[in-house]
């Protein structure tokens, strides 16, 4: 396990500058527009498109038969992916928290953070079981499709929600983000077990 | 100890089932069907202390059986045992006792030599960085420039740098040598000569330059369209074929029952013959393994 997740590391490292330059760029104008949801959202596509990086020069270096070949389980290679992938949404909560803090209405901030979080993890939970199945790039169009309708979906009812006055009285205010939070983590264990079953059966 | 196999040719056929404590693999009736090819009752056994080559066209069949044994393929029916063991029961340590190089190169291309060697290091059980990078020195390969920057040939070194570095006993090897110049095979030729130097070693090793296999095998499984033809001792082959070239109208002359195949050309006529079966009066040639593969598999038949 850690050699997979040190190998995607350093996959990655060559273009994390660009990640790190659009987070650093977002978090500034979130907090210049004194709302999380610009850098959560732009959160929410990194979250996305590290683990797709990383699968993607994967398949091209062809690891898994490496891996598999040296003894590294079909199940511990889909955990790999999920654990980098949760490395990631992780790593991003962390400044988007800092940001949320920061900002004015920080409850909520807060709320709207756990949202866009709640959205990563589903969005990641549909992408990755796709991206074991049929590769990433039988699969890329496909995936940015579901990335912006989910992600679309997502913004367009939770922050509905916690722009609306009415709703929020009638619900608390983390009622919504706790829901998509809930349901994003079930369905990324849900998609984990989901993946380890397809990688058990691919032919590599 | 071993039979010869021949879905065409030969009438022995391998013992199915018993491991023999001699035997490093063994592998019995295997079938894996894929849309427009497929394996078709592949059997042999790798001895410990031996080194099998494993000649084919593209196609044929090789890297499906090799990575069939590496279980990155899961046959349909038919049996695999490594070490004795089931290949579905294997375990990393015992996964760890095999080197592999696929045909591709397989490693993370967007790392340096440096990095291959932290993340093997948590891969496998025993790794030897030590000895990686005395391989990467003696096949001259850069450790400060990414693999991807390496030439295919340089790509196949690390793979077999990687094999080699963390003390296997048995090599799978599905065209270690392409893509490499004729220096660079002599000197993978080496290594493996090396790798040999202990009997409780054993190489499976597919190429398409077979004078390579020539000089390295003890013995030559011959796969041809998903099925074996022959399994047999390299030097057995060398008594049990010939070639025979005569005009084409003497040719007819030979027991059927002699010819293996042969080739009629504007100039006269050719055959692989079976050479206890032909008699004095024709001339023969030493057969080499390239001879006896082009004529299975290209040949006309009797």
């Amino acid at each position: 396990m850690k050699g997979s997740l040190l190998k995607s590391w350093k996959n990655i490292l060559p273009v994390l500058a660009y990640y790190l330059l659009f987070a650093v760029i977002f978090f500034a104008v979130s907090f210049l527009a004194d709302s999380v949801l610009y850098f959560c959202g732009v959160g929410v596509m990194i979250a996305f498109a590290v683990p797709l990086s990383s699968m993607s020069v994967d398949e091209r270096d062809g690891w898994d038969k490496f891996a598999v070949a040296s003894g590294v389980g079909r199940g511990e290679l889909a955990a790999s992916r999920y654990i980098f992938a949760l490395a990631t949404v992780l790593s991003l909560s962390v400044p988007a928290a800092v940001l949320a803090a920061l900002l004015p209405e920080r409850v909520r901030q807060f709320a709207s953070m756990l949202l866009l979080c709640g959205i990563s993890l589903l969005v990641l939970s549909v992408a990755l079981p796709l991206m074991h199945k049929y590769g990433v790039e039988k699969t890329r169009i496909l995936l940015l499709v579901i990335v912006v309708v989910l992600f679309g979906a997502g913004i367009a009812f939770g922050w509905g929600f916690l722009l609306d006055e009415h709703a929020s009285a009638a619900f608390p205010l983390f009622a919504v983000p706790a829901a998509a939070l809930s349901l994003g983590t079930v369905c990324f264990a849900v998609s984990w077990l989901v993946c380890i079953r397809i990688c058990r059966r691919k032919d590599l | 100890m071993l039979s010869t196999v021949c879905g065409r040719e030969a009438s022995v056929l391998p013992a199915a089932g018993a491991f023999s404590e001699g035997e490093l693999v063994r592998v019995s009736g295997l079938c894996k069907r894929f849309k427009g090819f497929s394996l078709e009752d592949v059997s042999f056994s790798v001895p410990r202390g031996a080194v099998v080559g494993f000649i084919g066209e593209n196609g044929a069949g090789k890297s499906t059986t090799i990575k069939s044994l590496l279980g990155l393929i899961r046959p349909d029916s038919g049996r695999i045992s490594l070490f004795g063991k089931e290949e579905r029961q294997l375990g990393k340590a015992d996964r760890n006792r095999i080197g592999a190089v696929l045909g591709e190169t397989c490693l993370p291309e967007n790392l340096h030599l440096k990095d291959i060697d932290a993340v093997m290091r948590h891969i496998f059980l025993h790794w030897d960085g030590e000895a990686f990078f005395r391989y990467a020195e003696k096949f001259a390969l850069p450790v400060d420039k990414k693999v991807r920057e390496f030439s295919r040939g340089m790509r196949q070194k690390v793979s077999l740098a990687v094999a080699l570095s963390h003390g296997a006993e048995l090599l799978l090897l599905d065209e270690p040598t392409a893509g490499l110049d004729p220096v660079a095979r002599d000197e993978i030729l080496d290594i493996l000569y090396d790798f040999m130097q202990s009997e409780e070693h054993a190489v499976l090793i597919s190429s398409h330059i077979v004078s390579d296999l020539e000089k390295l095998c003890d013995y030559i499984l011959f796969i041809h369209e998903g099925k074996i033809v022959f399994f047999e001792e390299k030097d057995a082959l060398g008594e049990k074929y010939a070639l025979v070239r005569c005009p084409a109208e003497k040719l007819v002359g030979l027991d059927p029952a002699a010819v293996v195949a042969f080739y009629r050309g504007e100039y006269g006529a050719s055959a692989l013959v079976y050479r206890d079966r032909v008699p004095s009066s024709f001339e023969t040639e030493r057969a080499s393994i390239e001879d006896i593969m082009l004529y299975f598999a290209r040949g006309e038949r009797v």
